[in-house]
């Protein structure tokens, strides 16, 4: 029996080298089924991983309250329509009054050039509450944070992104030093690990976070914000608070009923539902092209199993003859049909892996393999009985002796 | 081994019925080397067919190796040849991709004979018949005569009682033919029965019984 079997996987494989440009083409359908199948899954995985872990490093169960009319969509926020109505008053209204609030904090924030010695860097800095460290997840690769105390003495210190330390000051440690913010000399205590860009487009490392009161007296002097991180405590929805945020602001800036929002309250969700909204899209376009490369694949591989049957009839007749009976022909080919669709599957498979490979160093991606391999072959395996049938049983049909002499 | 009675055969052209066999009565026992000869047309050829058991007759009672063949399908006349029955054939029948070993051993796929070391064997047999440098070689790289010995070769693989060869030499040149006979020859001082169907008149003397067919039926039945 193990003879056999081995015999039948040898005259399989013999028939696919024999037969390589026809072969070939029979199982190429096959192959690029699997190939899109096995990639794609992979990278959408690697995709979905890299979402979850931005929303990670983002900070969890945040909503976002930003001044004026914001559309936050893809991988970056617009501002359409600028307002000074949001005032630090709003945000510790909110923190008090509104149940499932964990913490708030408030933000303005501003492009601008930091100097140090000689070198100069534009930057994005931001006035905040320390609480921001804790809810955005900011770790630090040296120095501390600033503390509650500092923020409301409105001392001039600035914990600094990781760029901002490498550019400003090369081979030198920074904590300690001043560099100019608004031609205000501040003081960094602390510098941030690597983050690089979050969901929203801000590069996390060109970031210098400035104590909010700090900020507010004696670098912009302005008496409004841009905006506030809602933190949202465990057990409450992130769309529930979305609402009871916009119509508690409306409430506390007495606005009429007609009146259009002046401020936007969305969370990461939001902007990373365009993305997966996206993903989900190719995902059952290549559903629909794999299923299409696996009907023309086997299409192929039937055609070449008729072919080959056609031409081996002297073979059919001479086993016939030796002896095999009618179901020994049929899993002979039966099996040189599994055979070729397996080749077409393996040789998938390799390809996907590779565009995975290829594509998520490409994209940044986290390199993810996920499980469809198995369910890729056993379709492989499955068009190859499918196509190989029906040639198979049209061998049995020769009289053994018509079919030697044919 | 072998008994035939009053065998017919005929085959329907439209309404039509075209007797090929008109009553054939014969019985060929074990060790003996039959040459069956007639000319193209006179039914040989189905005779050989029905004695092989890949076709079967219209009337009369074929007995094989002490089994009543008549009524058995088509699985058990496959392993009915397979076991009893090795096929030498006018054009070897070959398969073209397989080396000669393989080629040999394509019987031992369907045997239920349990065939210790069917390789090993494989090559004794072609090596038995001066092809031990070729068992590697695609039929394509043999002459014709050493293809012959291939095809003899595997008929022989699964150890049947009888050799069933069709025209064997009608392929080769006569000196060639006449190797090939002597290896018959030689088969059946071993004991294999042997029958050899033929209308090449020469190959009569090989064998030490002959049976001439003439329009279905049975003229000559002679030792030789």
């Amino acid at each position: 029996m193990r003879y056999t079997a081995s015999f039948y996987l040898r005259i399989a494989f013999q028939n696919l080298v024999v037969h390589k440009v026809r072969m070939t083409l029979a199982l190429l359908g096959i192959l690029f089924a699997v190939m899109s199948l096995v990639a794609f899954g992979n990278i959408s995985s690697g995709m979905k991983r890299k979402i979850e872990s931005e929303i990670g490093k983002f900070g969890k169960n945040l909503v976002i309250v930003r001044a004026g009319l914001v559309h936050a969509a893809g991988r970056s926020t617009r501002q359409f329509s600028e307002s000074k109505t949001l005032k630090l008053k709003d945000a510790q209204f909110i923190k008090e009054s509104l149940a499932g609030v964990a913490e708030v904090v408030p933000y303005y924030d501003v492009s601008y050039p930091a100097r140090y010695r000689d070198s100069m860097l534009n930057v994005s800095v931001a006035g905040v509450s320390n609480e921001v460290f804790d809810i955005r997840n900011i770790d630090l690769a040296a120095g501390r944070y600033f503390t509650a105390e500092e923020d409301a003495k409105a001392e001039k210190k600035a914990v600094v992104g990781y760029k901002v330390f490498e550019t400003l000051f090369p081979g030198e440690d920074p904590i300690g030093k001043n560099i100019l913010v608004f031609r205000v000399p501040t003081e960094i205590v602390g510098v941030m690990t690597e983050k690089g860009t979050d969901f929203a487009g801000q590069d996390q490392d060109l970031q210098v976070y400035i104590p909010l009161n700090t900020f507010m007296r004696r670098y912009s002097n302005v008496d409004y914000i841009k905006g506030m991180y809602v933190q949202v405590r465990d057990g409450y929805s992130l769309a529930g608070m979305k609402s009871a945020l916009r119509g508690f602001i409306r409430k506390v800036h007495n606005m009429k009923p007609e009146q259009k929002d002046d401020f936007t309250v969305f969370t990461m969700e939001d902007i990373l539902r365009t993305q997966e909204e996206g993903i989900r899209l190719v995902s059952v376009l290549t559903i629909i092209a794999s299923t299409v490369s696996f009907l023309i694949g086997g299409l192929g591989i039937f055609a070449i199993m008729l072919l080959s049957i056609s031409e081996r009839k002297m073979e059919i007749g001479i086993r016939r003859v030796v002896g095999s009976k009618k179901r020994d022909i049929i899993i002979q080919f039966l099996s040189e049909s599994v055979i070729v669709a397996l080749v077409g599957g393996i040789g998938g498979i390799l390809a996907g892996l590779l565009i995975t490979v290829i594509v998520d160093i490409i994209g940044g991606f986290p390199i993810v393999f996920s499980m469809n391999i198995p369910l890729a072959l056993a379709i492989s395996m499955f068009i190859g009985v499918l196509a190989g049938i029906y040639p198979a049983m049209e061998g049995t049909k020769y009289e053994p002796v018509k079919a030697l002499y044919s | 081994m072998i008994v035939l009675k009053d065998i017919r055969k005929s085959y329907f052209v439209g309404d039509r019925e075209l007797p090929i066999l008109k009553g054939i009565d014969l019985t060929v026992t074990k060790g003996e080397f039959v040459v069956l000869m007639g000319v193209s047309g006179s039914g040989k050829t189905t005779l050989m067919n029905i004695i092989g058991l890949l076709d079967k007759q219209t009337e009369g009672e074929y007995i094989f190796a002490d089994t009543n063949v008549d009524g058995l399908d088509d699985e058990k006349l496959a392993d009915m040849r397979n076991n009893h029955i090795g096929f030498v054939f006018q054009q070897f029948f070959l398969l073209p991709y397989l080396d000669a070993i393989e080629n040999v051993l394509i019987p031992i796929v369907y045997s239920r004979k349990d065939i210790k070391h069917p390789r090993d064997k494989a090559k004794v047999l072609l090596g038995r018949f001066g092809l031990e440098h070729r068992i590697h070689n695609k039929p394509s790289q043999l002459s014709g005569g050493e293809q012959q010995r291939v095809a003899i070769a595997r008929a022989l693989v699964n150890d049947p009682d009888l050799i069933l060869a069709d025209e064997p030499t009608g392929a080769l040149d006569s000196k060639t033919g006449g190797e090939i006979m002597e290896l018959f020859r030689m088969l059946n001082d071993e004991g294999k029965t042997i029958i050899v169907v033929t209308h090449d008149p020469k190959l009569a003397s090989f064998g030490r019984r002959l049976v001439r067919i003439e329009d279905g039926a049975i003229s000559e039945d002679i030792a030789t």
